[in-house]
């Protein structure tokens, strides 16, 4: 079996990549349809990620304000980082490699001294950040009822 | 609008809410013309189905006519007349590009809800609960729909309301059910539940070539129609020995096939069952799976059990020996709606089929509470009840 693209602890410790802390570090990974090349282009856009982060249902104060530093070709497929060096500075990582038969993996990696969530578990809401870009990423647009009517908003007259 | 809307156990009531409006650039609002009530939409009413809120807008069987689209809408225009399938794909993840659309990754915006209790979360549904979702359903004078390009069927003027809306849901849902018997010709089927997608299942083992279908019921309405088209019967209520029974009715080998069409609230006066009923009521239990006991039990060695009835939790009492003593294969799960849509309407075209004759009632929508009370609790022979709209 090829297990090349799956991202082992080793990878994960490739030079220039902050090595895994457990005490600090929180993961999530997601499969993509969207190729590496298309990836890069989607997180290099900051409006992306004030997207994603929009309405998302917990928040985390460290992710707000996440600004691109850079992406990089790796030895094991590309790495993009997300920094807040702001009020609670930090890195968003994001590992890509080729998944088995099509598309893309992101391994997606939270490191900051100290992380602030203001509900659920860190990995929780690392799980909701991965899945909302990966709707993002391979629909454009993230799925919502906000704003949809029901019978909590009951008006007294119908229009039609 | 008029919609109708959960507002608590065995409580539906028509409201005047807001229309719907364009959310995302995928959408479209349909003005709906025929949206009908489903079996399944009676285990919310029921209370049974967890992450339902008062006010909720119920329907999952729905078509119209296309009233206005999201600027990223490609296949679809105003004046378009669709069925709107029960499952929302968004078309683009792995799970659509294989046709398995209701397993979509993308358009359950709860996804974390089914991740905690069934580790993956599958697609949003309409009108069936926050957990598929919390989208809108299309009891309702109008609907969106999220990914109209992926989620409509196009419908032609020749072919009536009634012929083409349970194209939504409940036709594809019976010929899947068959379809997973992999049937071979001059097989036997046996399908527990008459209702609709029941009755809709034999239809379809007939049109995959079983050579015998046996239909399990207790309502004779129900039976009498099986009949009509060429089923045996059984009526559990004058003989509940149904394993023997279609033990003798099959030379003693038993159905090759087995389907649960009738899912997590089974009737019938079995000491399992009568525990099933007090433990869902007190809630300490979820499911009422003694048609899948029994089906299981009935079903031949190294045969197929196929489930599109639904199931929400916990199954007590699930005979999994004799499930891995006989070799059987169990499939099931929510329809992947899109995939049969065109080959359904196809066999509707040639004449092979109309799924119209399910349709036991036609009402208007202030009529719907008492419609939902009346078919929970069998009365006046509901089958399948069709609303009106506009």
């Amino acid at each position: 079996m090829d297990t090349s693209y799956i991202p082992s602890s080793q990878s994960r410790q490739t030079p220039g990549v902050p090595q895994l802390d457990r005490e600090h570090g929180y993961f999530a990974s997601a499969t993509v349809t969207n190729s590496l090349e298309d990836i890069v282009a989607f997180c290099k856009d900051q409006e992306n990620v004030e997207k994603v982060l929009k309405d998302i249902p917990a928040k985390v104060e460290n992710f707000l304000g996440l600004k691109l530093e850079t992406d990089a070709s790796e030895k094991d497929g590309h790495r993009i980082i997300w920094k807040n060096s702001g009020k609670n500075p930090g890195k968003l990582i994001f590992l890509l490699s080729p998944a088995m038969n099509k598309g893309t993996v992101i391994t997606a990696e939270a490191v900051f001294d100290k992380i602030h969530f203001r509900e659920d578990g860190p990995s929780t809401l690392m799980n909701i950040f991965l899945k909302r870009m990966k709707q993002l990423m391979e629909t454009g647009e993230i799925a919502t009822t906000k704003g949809q009517p029901s019978g909590r908003e009951e008006i007294s007259q119908h229009k039609h | 609008m008029k919609a109708l809307c959960w507002e608590g156990k065995h409580h539906i009531a028509v409201k005047h809410v807001h229309d719907p409006h364009i959310l995302n650039p995928h959408d479209a609002i349909i003005k709906v013309t025929s949206s009908a009530i489903c079996g399944s939409d009676l285990h919310l009413y029921n209370g049974v189905i967890p992450t339902m809120e008062k006010g909720d807008i119920m329907g999952h069987e729905t078509m119209g006519i296309v009233v206005e689209t999201g600027p990223l809408v490609r296949d679809v225009k105003v004046g378009d007349r669709i069925v709107i399938p029960f499952d929302i794909g968004c078309g683009h993840c792995q799970h659509c590009e294989d046709q398995e659309f209701s397993a979509c990754d993308n358009t359950n915006p709860n996804f974390m809800i089914p991740e905690k209790l069934y580790g993956y979360s599958g697609s949003g549904l309409f009108g069936y609960s926050h957990m598929y979702g919390g989208y809108a359903g299309g009891q309702a004078e109008y609907i969106r729909v999220p990914f109209v390009d992926t989620n409509h069927l196009l419908v032609p003027e020749s072919l009536t309301d009634d012929q083409v809306l349970f194209l939504s849901d409940i036709f594809p849902t019976g010929y899947m059910a068959a379809e997973n018997c992999h049937i071979k010709r001059g097989d036997t089927v046996a399908v527990w539940g008459a209702g609709p997608v029941g009755l809709l299942a034999m239809k379809s083992a007939f049109l995959l070539g079983a050579g015998r279908v046996i239909a399990i019921d207790h309502i004779k309405t129900r039976l009498d129609k099986a009949r009509s088209f060429g089923c045996e019967t059984i009526n559990f209520e004058e003989d509940d020995a149904i394993t023997d029974q279609l033990r003798f009715l099959t030379g003693g080998r038993g159905p090759d096939s087995c389907i649960d069409a009738v899912g997590l609230e089974a009737h019938g006066h079995t000491v399992l069952n009568a525990i099933d009923t007090v433990k869902q009521k007190v809630k300490i239990g979820t499911d009422r799976p003694d048609a899948l006991r029994q089906a299981i039990q009935a079903c031949k060695k190294a045969g197929t059990v196929s489930i599109p009835g639904v199931y929400g939790g916990f199954l007590d009492k699930f005979p999994f020996g004799a499930a891995f003593g006989k070799g059987l294969t169990l499939k099931m799960g929510q329809t992947h709606t899109q995939r049969y849509m065109k080959p359904l309407l196809e066999r509707i075209e040639k004449g092979e089929i109309d799924p119209s004759f399910v349709i036991s009632h036609r009402i208007r929508i202030d009529d719907g509470p008492e419609a939902y009370k009346q078919f929970n609790e069998n009365k006046d022979d509901f089958t399948k009840v069709v609303l009106k709209f506009h």
